[in-house]
């Protein structure tokens, strides 16, 4: 027998081998035919949720940014719009020039009497408002030296993410500010955001300093307490939100919110 | 259908043409599975991997010649992969001699599908495979090197054994026939 002739046996019977599949082969074929189709939604489905993520965790920082920004605002300004006459409604950062200048003072001598301060920032406020009637640039230099004189500490971290936010500061000033929270800032620079502290006080409504005053004491410890907390964070200790006036419950909620989404997209 | 309106209906992804195409080609490509692996449920599970390569990938088919040696050959690639895993293919030269079977064996005619198929299967895997893709698909020993990346003279000496052990059992078989 030649070694074709067996070649030939078996091609002649078995390239043709009659064989049937088992009757649930074809659903087996479709069940093998889906899992490529379903990793890759799955990858949609994956990319979706980080992306997704990313966003809701993007807007949730910053919003929570900004709550604290306006409950800064807010509880400061509400004493000032109680107190102040209904004159120059269209000028909301009005209020400030005070706020800003206690803030100087109060910072600088926080750790000391209250009463000192109060009279101490008078005559600041008196200066900036003549000043501000006359002539803006002589109040910059006089709103310049005394932020030299005080601590430095104070004015990298609390000066920047105090100020900068109430007086309404457009976005490069904002990541100034953060800057400065990190590391001291070169005096050049601290002067220029002192001119734009004192720019923005065109205001001529400081009469009220009477009652000012009396609001004084109050102003006095939140931003005592805003100064501590802001101490806290750049420590890295825990920060008290609620000693900031700031609505802890409205954060839960929006974070209750946000996990509902999360798990929503989770279980898509 | 004719094989462009298969092959277009299977680009689409059309379940229609798919199950149309199972039909007619499963029962082939089961038997083609049947030659090189011995378990039966191991056949049918290549033959359906085979069948869901086809389905995915019908894209690469460059109408170079027909489309159904197309499918045999990824049913065939796909029986050898199936191979290389779960039985070595034991495809380096063996020493020992084999005797060749001296008698005259023929009256093939006798000899069933079934024991034909049984002998096949009893080869070593690597004998088996080898004879398989020259003998049956009709392979050369080069593209034979190729698919199982060997050189040729090892398909060449599995293929001569292959058919020695073969024409054996044949006569073998013949002897207690008669």
């Amino acid at each position: 027998m030649e070694p074709e002739d067996i070649d030939k046996i078996f091609k002649n019977r078995l390239s043709n081998l009659p064989a049937t599949p088992s009757d649930d082969a074809w659903k087996r074929l479709q069940q093998k035919m889906e899992p490529p189709k379903k990793a890759r939604s799955m990858w949609i489905y994956y990319a979706a949720a980080s992306i997704t993520l990313l966003i809701i965790s993007g807007i949730w920082f910053f919003s929570n940014k900004n709550t604290l920004d306006n409950g800064t605002l807010a509880s400061i300004k509400t004493p000032e719009a109680a107190t102040s006459k209904p004159a120059n409604p269209e000028n909301p950062i009005t209020i400030r020039p005070e706020d800003v200048k206690t803030n100087e003072y109060q910072i600088a001598q926080a750790e000391k009497v209250q009463p000192e301060v109060i009279q101490k920032s008078t005559p600041a406020i008196r200066s900036a408002v003549k000043s501000k009637e006359k002539n803006k640039m002589p109040l910059m230099a006089k709103a310049a030296k005394p932020m030299n004189t005080e601590d430095k500490r104070f004015k990298d971290k609390a000066s920047p993410s105090m100020f900068s936010p109430t007086l309404n500061a457009s976005a490069p000033e904002e990541k100034l500010a953060l800057v400065n929270q990190d590391k001291p800032l070169p005096s050049e620079m601290l002067t220029a955001g002192i001119i734009e502290v004192t720019v923005k006080r065109d205001n001529p409504e400081v009469e009220e300093r009477s009652e000012l005053r009396e609001n004084l004491a109050r102003k006095t410890s939140l931003l005592k307490n805003i100064f501590k907390q802001a101490r806290n964070l750049k420590n890295g200790d825990q920060v008290e939100l609620a000693s900031l006036g700031i609505n802890t419950e409205k954060i839960n909620s929006e974070k209750q919110e946000l996990k509902d989404k999360l798990n929503k997209v989770i279980s898509l | 259908m004719n094989e462009p309106e298969l092959i277009a209906g299977l680009t689409k992804g059309e379940g229609k043409t798919q199950k149309f195409v199972y039909e007619k080609y499963a029962g082939i490509m089961l038997g083609i599975c049947l030659r090189y692996l011995k378990n039966q449920m191991d056949a049918e599970e290549v033959m359906l991997n085979g069948m869901v390569k086809i389905f995915n990938n019908v894209n690469q088919f460059k109408n170079e010649g027909s489309f159904e040696g197309w499918m045999k050959r990824i049913v065939i690639n796909e029986a050898l992969a199936h191979l290389r895993k779960k039985e070595p293919l034991h495809l380096a030269i063996e020493k020992d001699h084999i005797q060749l079977a001296t008698s005259e064996a023929t009256a093939e005619s006798e000899l069933a599908v079934e024991d034909l198929l049984q002998m096949l299967h009893e080869l070593p895997a690597g004998y088996r495979t080898v004879f398989n893709l020259y003998a049956i698909e009709g392979y050369s020993h080069k593209e034979i090197a190729d698919m199982l990346d060997i050189n040729e003279g090892t398909s060449k000496s599995q293929l001569s054994k292959a058919r020695a052990l073969l024409q054996k059992r044949l006569v073998g078989s013949e002897i207690s026939n008669n």
